[in-house]
């Protein structure tokens, strides 16, 4: 072996240690425990197939399952299309842009449990005029009659996805560069034929910056589908409105030690990710537009 | 006004009327959105400073009539809320470290050597960010309970010492814009491989070891899983995972007045990061184009 190629091996040599065993490893371990009944204390015991059949039994799974892609296929798009009318504005240089640019971005930062803690008070519905969050508050400010939102099972999903919609500004970021490198040329030769502005944006501006939109929509769907902090912090007063497949993996893996099925859980999840994603890898073929 | 604004302004001027209403309408979107997105923390840092009883009453007393100062005080008594912080901070400092180190070791691995491999693993390391977490958490969870880690702060460190796919992808694409030529010289010179990387390499990478670190900085402090997960006594837990379980109607807590103080002090430092490097943050990041690089 040559000294680059031990260079190389050197170099990269923490990549492949730590895949192996935090990555591989744990897979394997994990493919076996989802056949066993296993709750950490005692040995695992072979139950075949037994957790997978008791899982598509439990009714719980479908509804989270139900959850957890209303979440990915209403809550990801909303997002993507949201922060891209925000950079279309936001893209050229215009007088005060950084304050704009800043006031969305700033809220994408936010991630953790405080900010979930106060929406889930800015969210209070409110009774008779009393325990009123601000948001309606403000409603009630311009005559709309608020929902319940988290007590509503028609809202307490929504209400999540509002809340998500706050930190839009993640996206925004990646989508400013791309727009702003839109070829100015080909804009212009579009002019010339005679496009209109809304032509313009569909066969130039998207084509352009679709590897942006494709990587937000998959890494998009990729998170919302391991999402927990939301329904753990923010639950629907009945929490199987608002749970997700994440949470259903938690309670049982970490407060019923029923590690078994919990890791038969993981792998009809990692199945359902990997199918989206890889329509999704099929479909991009089709609408993404490498250089 | 500057002579930039002004020239801005005489072009506005000229334009035709239709593209003026435009931009006003631009400008009344921008700013109506704007004020959206700066309610909730307006609200919030009204509320931290008036009694709990005051927070939800109609109509909003967006500045508090007479300054509560006492929601901020009764935190660090009631609490031992400055360890909680200390927590946070040893936890970030630690990630932030390894992961810089780790991935940039990595990135320029595949960046720099060639091996008939290089182009094949590069791709796997990035078709490893699609592995969900969720098969990996169980199996880890035994590990490190087997190695007699849980209720320590290694679970929540260790794995940083390897690596990350989406941080090695970034850095790589950076390493490889710049010209090898630099590399070379220094070879001449005598320098090896490593003095390279510390000496010509990190140095230029500043941008993207800084956009990193603000996200490693923002993911780490935000964490609450993984705490949840691994750390059961209370003097060790960091900030998120400490307001959860102060949160009303889990521990009984229902001053809400506290519990408002306590999320705006959560919320600065991401906040004081990101104003000292916006100007690296906000250049943002380019998604796109081939992997060869």
């Amino acid at each position: 072996m040559n000294n680059e190629k031990k260079k190389f091996w050197l170099y990269i040599a923490p990549f492949i240690i730590g895949f192996t065993l935090f990555t591989l490893g744990p897979m394997l371990a994990s493919i076996y425990l989802s056949f066993t009944r296993y709750d950490a204390l005692t040995a695992a015991e072979w139950i075949g197939i037994g957790n997978y059949t008791s899982l598509f039994q439990n009714e719980r799974f479908w509804t989270l399952l139900g959850n957890t892609l209303y979440y990915v296929f209403l809550g990801v798009p909303i997002n993507v299309v949201v922060s891209l009318i925000i950079a279309l504005v936001l893209y050229r240089n215009i007088p005060a842009i950084t304050f704009f640019r800043t006031t969305f971005y700033l809220p994408s930062i936010f991630g953790g449990v405080a900010i979930l803690i106060l929406w889930n008070y800015m969210l209070t519905p409110g009774f008779q005029g009393e325990n009123v969050g601000v948001i309606n508050a403000l409603l009630a400010m311009i005559g709309i009659d608020g929902p319940g939102w988290l007590s509503d099972p028609n809202w307490a999903k929504p209400a999540i996805i509002l809340t998500q919609l706050w930190g839009v500004g993640g996206n925004m970021l990646i989508l400013l560069p791309a727009l702003a490198s839109v070829p100015q040329d080909q804009l212009e030769a579009a002019d010339i034929d005679g496009a209109s502005a809304i032509r313009k944006f569909f066969s130039v501006v998207i084509p352009q910056i679709s590897p942006s939109l494709f990587f937000m929509l998959t890494m998009g769907m990729i998170n919302t589908f391991k999402m927990f902090n939301e329904p753990m912090i923010l639950p629907g007063a009945d929490r199987q409105w608002t749970d997700t497949l994440m949470v259903h993996l938690y309670s049982n893996a970490f407060e019923n030690y029923r590690m078994g099925y919990a890791s038969a859980l993981a792998w009809v999840m990692f199945v359902i990710i990997m199918f989206f994603t890889l329509v999704q890898l099929a479909l991009g073929k089709k609408w993404v537009h490498y250089e | 006004m500057n002579n930039k604004q002004i020239k801005y302004f005489r072009e506005v001027w000229a334009l035709p009327p239709r593209e003026k209403a435009l931009l006003v309408i631009k400008y009344v979107f921008l700013i109506g959105l704007s004020i959206v997105f700066l309610i909730p923390l307006v609200w919030t840092l009204s509320g931290s400073f008036k009694p709990s009883g005051r927070i939800f009453t109609l109509p909003i007393e967006w500045i508090p009539s007479t300054f509560h100062w006492e929601n901020y005080t009764n935190l660090l008594d009631r609490f031992p809320f400055i360890r909680f912080a200390l927590n946070s901070l040893i936890l970030v400092g630690f990630n932030m470290v390894f992961t810089l180190v780790s991935s940039l070791l990595v990135a320029y691995g595949f960046a720099r050597f060639r091996h008939p491999w290089n182009q094949k693993l590069f791709i796997f390391v990035l078709a490893t960010m699609m592995i969900p977490p969720q098969v990996t958490l169980i199996p880890q969870f035994l590990i490190f309970s087997n190695l007699g880690w849980v209720d320590t702060y290694l679970p929540l460190i260790v794995p940083n010492l390897f690596g990350n796919a989406f941080n090695i992808f970034l850095m790589r694409q950076f390493i490889m814009g710049i010209p090898r030529s630099l590399d070379e010289s220094a070879y001449m010179d005598g320098a090896n491989s490593f003095k390279i990387l510390t000496k010509i390499i990190v140095p230029l990478c500043m941008p993207v070891i800084i956009t990193i670190g603000v996200f490693t900085f923002n993911g780490n402090w935000n964490d609450f899983m993984g705490p949840l997960i691994y750390l059961s006594t209370q003097s060790k837990y960091p900030l998120q995972l400490a307001l959860y379980t102060l949160d009303a109607g889990r521990q009984g807590i229902t001053d809400f007045g506290m519990l408002f103080a306590a999320s705006i002090v959560a919320l600065i430092p991401p906040m004081l990061l990101f104003v000292f490097l916006q100007k690296h943050v906000m250049a943002g990041i380019k998604i796109g184009g081939s992997i060869k690089g």
